[in-house]
Order: structure tokens, then C-alpha cells, then sequence
């Protein structure tokens, strides 16, 4: 056994040792396999994303290349230089915040949530799979041809030790394992190609005497317009060659995965001077190597070897071993993050999106998350999900769509997995720690109105929208509404003020409540108490709520009960600073935010609520229906929660180096606000139902359903 | 210099030390990021909330 042969030996047992120490984060939860828990520093952010981006091609098609085209090779490197830089700089905080916004894991997950479709992940899933597959293939030939060239062992038990210990690292520890082998990596691979360029330097007498005998040669190849002059220059080679390997980063989902897993969003901006500073170390060197070979073996019948020759020549026998690992290094690298990657697209973006909905990380012994439904799902999802029973009574939730390839394409049993999701969420402490952002994947809840036509509320997780209000005002939208469900929220309230139209009784009832004012006085200083509080009224009539539960329950004999719920009232202005700027200077937008004053839960408005000012009382007494004060979400909480939603729904938003301001409206803190449903009880000769109607849009949510025995009799 | 054509040194110095001003620009630009990551952990509401239903599950005055 030769000494390159230990330091393989030696690097392949450290990396499996890092997959078994990443086991216990690695498996602790979905995300924690997926993304490493979100854990990941500049160092190990930026490394990782360079090493898994440089396969093998670093060590064999580059010194080629080089050895081929002399300088005019150094396009590549060109845009290879800025490729971190201009990936992190661009996605890397966005994709960050997003994705935890979102709830998204992969990124093509992040795709689909970023720009609601769900045909966005039924195309690329299963291309991304399709080319992810003959790379990685490429790469685990490109390991086991490495690991026989070095140790001479037969090409196929090569490749199977070669692929085993990817596989083995990979597979135990998850994203972590490949982050932190992809860090080593990356320093081997530096150590090892530095130390082939000293070795190459040294031995030609240094890179001007090298230049100068390589110009004897054929003084184009010392020139960037190829061995043929500039008279034959391809300038489209050129300019592909420098965005392949900067703007082509940004498409590589292996490589962007990178950003999601960072610790915070501002790990971006110190792992790009990570990046920039090991790629000016790392990536001209093997052109160089590539160039110099030239002199050294300018008889080489294989050029993709002339890295390796190269070093084979100049260096002494242990150091040849180090550079055998970094090109190990280089290959493992990239194979482990394709690896993972067409693991991940083919479980959670395709198997698990499209055609089965369980916990299909339990089969490798991971807990992956419960798959939330798209917003476009809900679209399916809504007629499934609220109105529980059918026509004839039955149980709707099990009830199989007509169109199988739709069911497949949005998922089946979406019902069952948005009751667990939810479940879950409630259960998950990171969920409680991050005040719900993390859960609040956006979702659209459909109602039937009465008139039978759709209903839309779009839910972004911890908050909702609340469409259609005569008193919405264009101009006060701010310009976040412009992301997902805008265009259907601008429907529903073209939709809901031509309903007002048709109701001529509503103006004027309308016109005899008063519009809070900005002037209510002094807030109390109870954190929990306001000061004539608005209560609305109902845009739904007692009918209307009687019609969205008949149509549930056929036949039903029920009665309606006006109910209020407390919220908080923020009217929030919110200011973006642009590039260069410390402070706004644009008037900036006006959001109106209610929190749910029992939940807690923040959503955005379309409509400054309007309504009868009552005592601070009726406020009071609404909350201590809910027992104990103490563990209701206090004034500052509120308010918190609400700048937290509008600052989560602005930074869809956020450009490159912009700001966000948000203050108070006018100045003046949180106000209350009362909130009308319909509570609707009633049965038929089967079933006993409770539903809650909302009071604003006919969105209503079952309460209780029981299926009465043949005895019962109707209420 | 380095017994390289002047376009060739031009170009392979040249090109990296954009990218070089560039990540140092965008260095300075993003200087406050980390101090706005520490802000919106502050803004984050302490226990989030319940997370149980949705507007009308929510609304529904604790009968739901």
C-alpha cells in the first residue's frame, strides 16, 4: 500500500466520521436533515457552496482546457471568480428569509411557494431529477476512475468504495454531513492545488520564465483569443464561458440550498467574502497548472491528466496523496450535493408533492415534515376541506376528486395532511419561537357564499387577508399585495362591491355608523384594555348565514347567533429606503393589520374597519370569555406581531440593499376592534351541526358535526 | 509583464478585481443586515400565538 493510498484511506474514514457525527442534528427533524436545522456559518455557507459547485472538472477539464487553448481557458475562470459573490449576493438573504417565511425546504419547493404554481414544481422536479441524475452519475464515475488511477484497484470496486462512502456520509448525516464533508473539501482541494502550483512554479523557474518558453511554443496561447489568434476569436465561446460560471450558479439547486440552510439572513454577506477570497485563490490555479504542463509533459496523450502528471512530477510522494484526496475532494464534493438533492426533488417535490402525501421520510428513518398545501392546492383543497358533509351525508373529506390526474398533480389527501400540518405546527416549538413566520407557508381559504359563488381569504401562515370591504381604498394597498392572491383578492372586492351595489339598505346603514377616528384620546395604560373599541357589523345577513349552513346540512332546521371576536388594530405605515439611503423619504404605504386579541394572530386587512364605537367594556368582556388574561397576548405583543407581519409581508419585496421603516400611522398605537360572525346551530334528520359564519366575506368554519342515531329527533 | 501579452494581464487581473470591488461593495451596502436580522428577532412576538384556525376559526369567539 502506497502512501497516497493511506491519505485516501485516511480522508475517506474522516469523511464518514463527519456523517456519523452529524447523525444526531441530522435526524432531529425534516428541516434538520434537509438543511442542517438552518444552522450553517459564513465559512462552511461559502466553502460548501464553492466546493459543491467545482466538480471534478477542476482537476481534469480545466488543466485540459489550459493545456489546449493556453490562456484563452481563463474565460472560464473569469466569471468562476465571481460566481459566490454574485449567487450570494443576489439570492443568498432573500432565499434565506423567504424560505423560512414560506416554510419551503427545497429549492424548488421555494420555486413553487416564491411564485405560486404548482405546475412551477411539476416541470422542474422533474427535469432538475432528469440532469441531476447524469451528473451525479458522471461524478461517481469521475470518483471511482480517480480512486483507481490512484491505487490501481479494479475500476469496479473503486467506484463501489468510491460511491459507498458518499453514500454512507450523505444518507447518515443529511445536509449537515454534506455541508461540513463540502467545507473539507474545499480546504483540501485549495491545499492540494496550491501546493501542485508552488510545485509547478518552482519547477519551471517561475511563472515568467513558464510563460516565456510556453510563448516559444505558440505565442497565441499566452493571448485570451485562443491558440488561433484573435482573428479567429469566438466571442460567443468568451461570453458563455464567463456566465456559465457566474450566472449560472443561480440556477443550480445543489448549490442553492446553500442559502436556505444559512444561520441567519446576514450570513450572506460575510460568506461572500469567503467565497470571493477562496475563489481567487483557488480557481486560476489549475488553468495556470494546465499551461505550465505544457513545458513539463509536452508530450501528454491525455490532457485531462495534466493536473495530476503535473503533480505527479513536481510533487514529493505524501504530497502526490494530498492531492489525490483533493481531487477526490473535488469529485465527493459535488456528488454528495447532487447526491442529496435528486433525493430530495424526487421524495419531497415529486413522490411526496404529486402522488403520495405520508410521512415518507419515516422509510430512511427521517421525520419529514408534513407536506403544507400550495395556495393553489386550497382550490381543491377548500371544497374538500370545510364542507365535511355531502349531499347525502357522507363523509366529503374522503370524497375522490373526479379528475385523477388533477388529484395527483395537487395531491392527495390534502385534507388529512392540512389538519396535521396544522397540528403540527401547533405541537413544534420552533413554531411558537418564531411567532408562527416559520409556519406560514401562504394558503387561500375558499368559502361558498350563498349565491354559490367562490370566496377567497388568502392565509400567508400566521396571517390572513381579509378581502372586500366597501371602504377599500387602492391607494392604501400597499405594494407587497402585489405578490401571490393579489389578483384574486382585487377580484373579490370588484366582486363584493358590486354585492354592496345590489343592497341599497347597506349605504345607508353603513352611513349611520361613524368611521373611527384618528383622535380617540389617551390609549389606556392596561396592556389589555382599549378605548371605544369599533364594533363592526355584519356584511352577511342572519339569512345568508342560514343559506351557507342549509347548504351543508339539506333540510336543516338551524337558528343564527351574532357573534364579535376582539382584534387589535394597527395602522401601520411602512417605508422601503433605497440604495445609499439611512432614512425614506417617500410618503410610503398604509397597512391595516388586525391581531386576533385571543390568538394572537396577525392578518392583513383590504379595508379600514368601519362600525359603531362602543365601551371599552363590551372589549373587556369579550376577552374574559376567554378565562385567564394572563395568557392572552398583550398590547406590545400585538403590536410586535403586527409589525412582524407587515414587515414579513414587505420583505417579499426587499431589493438588493434596501430598508424597511415601519411606523404607527398618524402615531397613534393599537386600537380595538370587534369582529362580527354568524354562530349557526342546528340538525336535520341525520346530522347536528354547529358552523361559524364570517360575519365580513360568508368564509365559514365547522365547529361540530354529529351524526344523529335513528332515534334523535330534530332540536 | 510576466511575459504575458498586455490584454492578457489586463484581462486576467482586470476581471477579478471587479469582482473583488464588487464583493466590497456589496459588503458595504449590506453592513446593516446583521443589525436588521437582530431587529426582526425582536419584532417576532414572544410564543407566536395560537396557531388554530383561520379567520373565522379564529373570530369565533371561543366556541370553535
Amino acid at each position: 500500500v502506497n502512501i497516497e493510498t493511506w491519505f485516501l484511506v485516511i480522508y475517506f474514514v474522516a469523511m464518514a466520521g463527519i456523517g456519523v457525527a452529524t447523525l444526531k442534528m441530522g435526524n432531529r427533524d425534516s428541516e434538520g436533515f434537509l438543511l442542517g436545522g438552518r444552522s450553517l456559518g459564513p465559512a462552511v455557507t461559502a466553502l460548501r457552496l464553492q466546493s459543491s459547485s467545482m466538480s471534478g472538472y477542476m482537476f481534469l477539464g480545466a488543466g485540459s482546457l489550459a493545456y489546449t487553448k493556453g490562456y484563452f481557458s481563463l474565460w472560464y475562470a473569469m466569471g468562476d471568480i465571481g460566481g459566490g459573490v454574485l449567487n450570494l449576493s443576489i439570492l443568498g438573504r432573500r432565499m434565506r428569509k423567504l424560505s423560512q417565511i414560506l416554510g419551503s425546504l427545497t429549492s424548488i419547493e421555494y420555486l413553487e411557494h416564491r411564485y405560486p404554481s404548482r405546475w412551477i414544481r411539476a416541470i422542474a422536479a422533474p427535469i432538475a431529477v432528469a440532469c441531476i441524475f447524469f451528473y451525479v452519475m458522471t461524478q461517481f464515475i469521475a470518483g471511482g476512475r480517480g480512486l483507481e488511477m490512484v491505487t490501481g484497484i479494479p475500476y469496479a470496486w473503486a467506484l463501489l468504495i468510491a460511491v459507498g462512502v458518499i453514500v454512507f456520509y450523505t444518507f447518515l448525516g443529511g445536509y449537515l454531513a454534506v455541508a461540513y464533508t463540502d467545507f473539507v473539501q474545499a480546504i483540501i482541494m485549495l491545499i492540494g492545488m496550491l501546493w501542485i502550483l508552488i510545485g509547478t512554479m518552482q519547477a519551471i523557474g517561475g511563472w515568467t520564465a513558464g510563460n516565456e518558453a510556453v510563448g516559444q511554443i505558440n505565442p497565441n496561447l499566452l493571448t485570451m483569443w485562443g491558440p488561433d489568434g484573435f482573428e479567429s476569436v469566438q466571442w460567443g465561446v468568451i461570453i458563455g464561458a464567463v456566465l456559465v460560471f457566474s450566472i449560472g450558479y443561480l440556477g443550480w439547486p445543489h448549490v442553492n440550498v446553500s442559502h436556505m440552510a444559512m444561520k441567519r439572513p446576514s450570513v450572506a454577506r460575510t460568506a461572500s467574502m469567503y467565497a470571493t477570497g477562496f475563489n481567487l485563490l483557488f480557481i486560476p490555479a489549475p488553468y495556470i497548472v494546465g499551461v505550465m504542463a505544457l513545458i513539463l509533459l509536452p508530450t501528454l496523450d491525455n490532457p485531462e491528466l495534466a493536473v495530476f502528471q503535473v503533480a505527479d512530477t513536481v510533487l514529493p510522494d505524501f504530497a502526490v496523496g494530498i492531492v489525490m484526496a483533493g481531487i477526490m475532494a473535488a469529485i465527493m464534493s459535488t456528488a454528495d450535493a447532487l447526491l442529496l438533492q435528486s433525493g430530495t426533488i424526487a421524495s419531497q417535490d415529486l413522490f411526496r408533492r404529486f402522488i403520495k402525501t405520508g410521512h415518507v421520510g419515516q422509510a430512511v428513518g427521517v421525520d419529514l415534515p408534513v407536506h403544507r398545501p400550495h395556495p393553489r392546492d386550497h382550490r381543491l383543497l377548500g371544497r374538500r376541506q370545510r364542507p365535511a358533509l355531502g349531499r347525502r351525508g357522507r363523509d366529503l373529506r374522503h370524497h375522490r376528486p373526479r379528475r385523477r390526474l388533477r388529484a395527483r398533480l395537487c395531491g392527495r389527501g390534502l385534507v388529512e395532511e392540512g389538519e396535521r400540518a396544522r397540528r403540527d405546527r401547533l405541537d413544534d416549538p420552533r413554531h411558537r419561537v418564531l411567532g408562527g413566520l416559520a409556519a406560514g407557508r401562504p394558503r387561500r381559504q375558499h368559502g361558498h357564499r350563498p349565491d354559490g359563488r367562490r370566496n377567497r381569504v388568502l392565509d400567508t401562515g400566521d396571517h390572513h387577508r381579509v378581502p372586500g370591504h366597501a371602504e377599500v381604498s387602492p391607494g392604501a394597498r400597499p405594494r407587497a399585495r402585489r405578490a401571490s392572491g393579489d389578483r384574486e383578492d382585487r377580484c373579490h372586492s370588484r366582486s363584493y362591491a358590486r354585492r354592496t351595489e345590489r343592497r341599497p339598505g347597506r349605504a345607508a346603514a353603513e352611513g349611520r355608523v361613524r368611521r373611527m377616528s384618528a383622535d380617540l384620546g389617551a390609549e389606556p395604560e392596561d396592556e389589555l384594555s382599549v378605548v371605544e373599541p369599533v364594533r363592526m357589523d355584519p356584511h352577511i345577513t342572519a339569512a345568508e348565514a342560514l343559506a351557507v349552513f342549509r347548504r351543508k346540512l339539506p333540510g336543516a332546521v338551524a337558528e343564527a347567533r351574532q357573534v364579535h371576536h376582539p382584534f387589535w388594530w394597527a395602522v401601520l405605515r411602512v417605508r422601503t429606503r433605497r440604495l445609499l439611503k439611512r432614512s425614506s423619504q417617500r410618503p410610503g404605504q398604509s397597512m391595516n393589520v388586525l391581531v386576533n386579541a385571543v390568538s394572537g394572530r396577525a392578518m392583513i386587512a383590504d379595508f379600514a374597519p368601519v362600525g359603531t364605537a362602543v365601551t371599552g367594556q363590551q372589549w373587556s368582556a369579550l376577552l374574559d370569555e376567554h378565562g385567564d388574561r394572563s395568557r392572552l397576548p398583550s398590547r406590545s405583543e400585538a403590536d410586535r406581531a403586527a409589525r412582524a407581519l407587515a414587515r414579513a409581508e414587505v420583505v417579499r419585496t426587499v431589493k438588493l440593499g434596501m430598508g424597511i421603516d415601519i411606523s404607527p400611522e398618524n402615531g397613534h398605537g393599537l386600537r380595538g376592534v370587534l369582529k362580527p360572525n354568524w354562530l349557526v346551530s342546528g340538525a336535520n334528520a341525520k346530522h347536528s351541526a354547529t358552523i361559524l359564519v364570517d360575519g365580513l366575506d360568508s368564509s365559514h368554519f365547522i365547529v361540530r358535526v354529529e351524526r344523529l342515531s335513528p332515534s334523535s329527533s330534530h332540536p | 509583464m510576466f511575459g504575458l501579452p498586455a490584454a492578457t494581464v489586463a484581462i486576467i487581473f482586470g476581471i477579478p478585481a471587479i469582482w473583488v470591488i464588487y464583493t466590497l461593495v456589496f459588503v458595504y451596502l449590506s453592513r446593516g443586515w446583521k443589525a436588521e436580522d437582530v431587529a426582526e428577532d425582536r419584532a417576532r412576538p414572544p410564543g407566536g400565538g395560537d396557531e388554530s384556525g383561520g379567520t373565522t376559526a379564529s373570530a369565533n369567539g371561543g366556541t370553535a
